[in-house]
């Protein structure tokens, strides 16, 4: 009801043309769901790692100009919203490759960071999409701990002085709160796929509504052996591979 | 009555001095953590919870093991534990403030503190924690205080601490609960997964509460005089022994489990602890501390091992005193950092993570902190006997 109420505001100040292009996404209060299983659109990516060539980061790259992602050197406090890393590792054994291939939030139906969130910041929205609200975030870190794929990043120090290219188009995050792919949910609002997967160039990264049958993850998820990220866990990943 | 807080020898203010400096050294740590953030801590990715979280478990059994002396002493009529009730609640108010502290410390964002009671999702085990923690303290200082009050004036302790003390046990049985379960929706950690977290918890909890309050118990005796029986501490002593009895018991369970399924996650936490394997996966400044895990559970098992003596027990001494003590310290590294720390390692590689100046600080600023506000309860408590026996 506080979102809906916030959305209210941003609403009104978009229709009085005070903020023409809001940079807040705004969100119906029935975006979010009460049941990860309903029918409806649940968006999810397929990742062919067969065409994904090593050596080429254009997704992680579009990702962090388009969400004004912090670069920073040391590895213990990165911040990523997708990440290249070895196949094997990722997937197990039954992965063929061992070249490092793209990975992500995967947005989970049954999501262990919503569990864990004491203040409800990180939640599940109807469209399957696990969103954070970076203004209710007080930085207690459980859901790095509880996401079994490690998506979550956290930002240790000052996120703006390391935002190599900003960008004007998404808001900026502060110190002390997590971020983690947001399947560009700002993007799609406009009509427009995510960054990672419209920019890549081979087109190994595709995205839509696993709901539909008719749209391209479903015909590529029929059509082809596909692995999730720790499926034994159950937590039911958006994001599917192609090995 | 605070005020007999502010009377006392020199060796008192001493160490309320030294407690002082302390404390004002945490929160010159706590100052670089604000303005640096937590980059300038020991935690990062791969330890994402560091000394500040590792505490949390610990101080929930330990909060809890008050009940186990208020519920027979109020609700009972077991009037032999009178003398330690205002202690244990005391003891139970100063964990729930501590952990209180270390939450906020935790943080990254604590100007959004209030947002732990206000944006509340139930569904989640961690929004209980503080809620609970603040509940917990408020019942156990009023209990403690109306406890104290009474013994000043000579009369019964009012009735509606009955009220309190009922009120207190869901509320603290629910404290190392909800510090199990908020570590269980984390699955990728086998020592966090566990059923008997809760229990462990619990258990250790009660062991470490008793051994302290028969640490506080004797030690009172020797500064007030021995107004209170030996009894007291014997039964005090008594219940440290079972407690850490079965602590040991579900120490072994877990280990025993880990190791005959060999669980990837739980067995390598294992070995971290107890075996060489952290000399090479600390950082060279902790190598020497390596074997503290080992050498605490083994000083825990020997000091249950002393309570379960009759003659040590009926003694009540300093021996038994310092059983009490070791025993607590013990509890608090298997259900504190051996727990969170250890835990979180993965067997992987990476880091393991070696807490940094700040977070040392403001740990060591926390800890005085409440062994600050638990010297001047006690100075309290030690007045209110001088007082009733100058009648």
């Amino acid at each position: 009801m506080r979102k809906a109420g916030l959305g209210l505001i941003a609403g009104l100040g978009a229709a009085s043309g005070i903020l023409s292009n809001p940079l807040f996404e705004r969100v119906s209060a029935s975006a979010w769901a009460s049941s990860p299983k309903q029918p409806g659109r649940r968006w999810g990516m397929v990742i062919d790692t067969r065409r994904c060539p090593e050596g080429c980061t254009t997704c992680l790259d579009a990702c962090r100009r388009s969400h004004n992602v912090p670069t920073f050197s040391d590895p213990r406090r990165q911040v990523e919203w997708i990440h290249k890393e070895d196949g094997r590792a990722l997937l197990g054994t039954a992965c063929a490759t061992k070249q490092a291939i793209p990975a992500l939030c995967n947005h989970c139906a049954e999501p262990s960071c919503v569990r864990a969130c004491p203040t409800d910041s990180i939640f599940r929205r109807k469209d399957g999409i696990v969103a954070i609200d970076y203004h209710r975030c007080i930085g207690c870190r459980s859901c790095m701990l509880a996401c079994p794929y490690g998506e979550v990043s956290f930002n240790w120090s000052d996120p703006r002085p390391a935002i190599k290219e900003p960008t004007p188009e998404y808001p900026t995050r502060e110190q002390g709160v997590v971020e983690k792919c947001s399947f560009c949910s700002d993007r799609l609002k406009k009509g427009l796929e995510p960054s990672c997967s419209s920019q890549c160039p081979e087109g190994a990264m595709t995205f839509g509504d696993l709901n539909d049958p008719k749209s391209a993850v479903s015909r590529l998820l029929g059509s082809n052996e596909t692995m999730r990220r720790k499926p034994e866990l159950g937590t039911e990943p958006s994001v599917f591979y192609i090995i | 009555m605070f005020e007999k807080a502010l009377k006392g020898n020199a060796a008192y203010w001493t160490w309320i001095t030294f407690l002082a400096v302390l404390a004002g050294a945490g929160i010159h740590g706590y100052r670089i953590q604000s303005e640096e953030g937590l980059a300038s801590t020991g935690m990062g990715v791969g330890a994402v919870w560091g000394i500040y979280n590792a505490q949390l478990p610990f101080l929930a059994g330990l909060a809890a093991s008050a009940l186990f002396i208020l519920v027979p002493e109020r609700l009972m009529k077991r009037s032999e534990l009178s003398a330690a009730a205002p202690l244990s609640a005391f003891l139970a108010a100063v964990a729930a403030a501590m952990s209180l502290l270390f939450i906020a410390a935790g943080l990254g964002m604590p100007s959004r503190i209030p947002g732990l009671f206000m944006n509340m999702s139930p569904s989640a085990p961690a929004s209980w924690h503080a809620p609970a923690l603040m509940a917990y303290l408020v019942l156990s200082l009023s209990a403690g205080w109306a406890l104290l009050a009474s013994r000043k004036k000579g009369t019964t302790p009012p009735r509606w601490l009955r009220a309190v003390v009922m009120l207190a046990v869901p509320v603290g049985f629910a404290l190392p609960v909800i510090a199990a379960f908020m570590l269980a929706v984390m699955p990728t950690y086998g020592l966090w997964t566990s059923a008997m977290l809760a229990p462990r918890i619990l258990v250790s909890g009660l062991a470490a509460g008793m051994g302290l309050l028969m640490f506080m118990v004797v030690a009172m005796r020797r500064s007030a005089g021995p107004d209170e029986g030996k009894e007291l501490v014997e039964r005090l002593a008594g219940y440290t022994a079972l407690a850490g009895l079965a602590s040991l018991f579900f120490i072994g369970l877990d280990a025993g489990t880990a190791f005959l399924g060999n669980l990837p996650s739980e067995t390598y936490a294992l070995r971290l602890l107890y075996s060489d394997m952290a000399r090479e996966a600390l950082p060279a400044a902790y190598a020497p501390f390596s074997l503290l895990p080992s050498v605490l559970l083994v000083a825990g098992a020997v000091s249950v091992a002393l309570l379960l003596l009759p003659v040590v027990r009926r003694t009540g001494g300093m021996l038994a005193a310092a059983a009490g003590l070791l025993i607590a310290i013990s509890a608090w590294f298997d259900r504190g950092p051996g727990l969170i720390l250890a835990g979180q390692a993965s067997p992987d590689g990476g880091t393991v993570y070696a807490p940094a100046m700040p977070d040392m600080l403001v740990t060591i600023g926390i800890w005085a902190g409440g062994a600050l506000l638990l010297t001047a309860l006690l100075k309290v408590t030690i007045s209110v006997r001088r007082s009733r026996e100058a009648l």
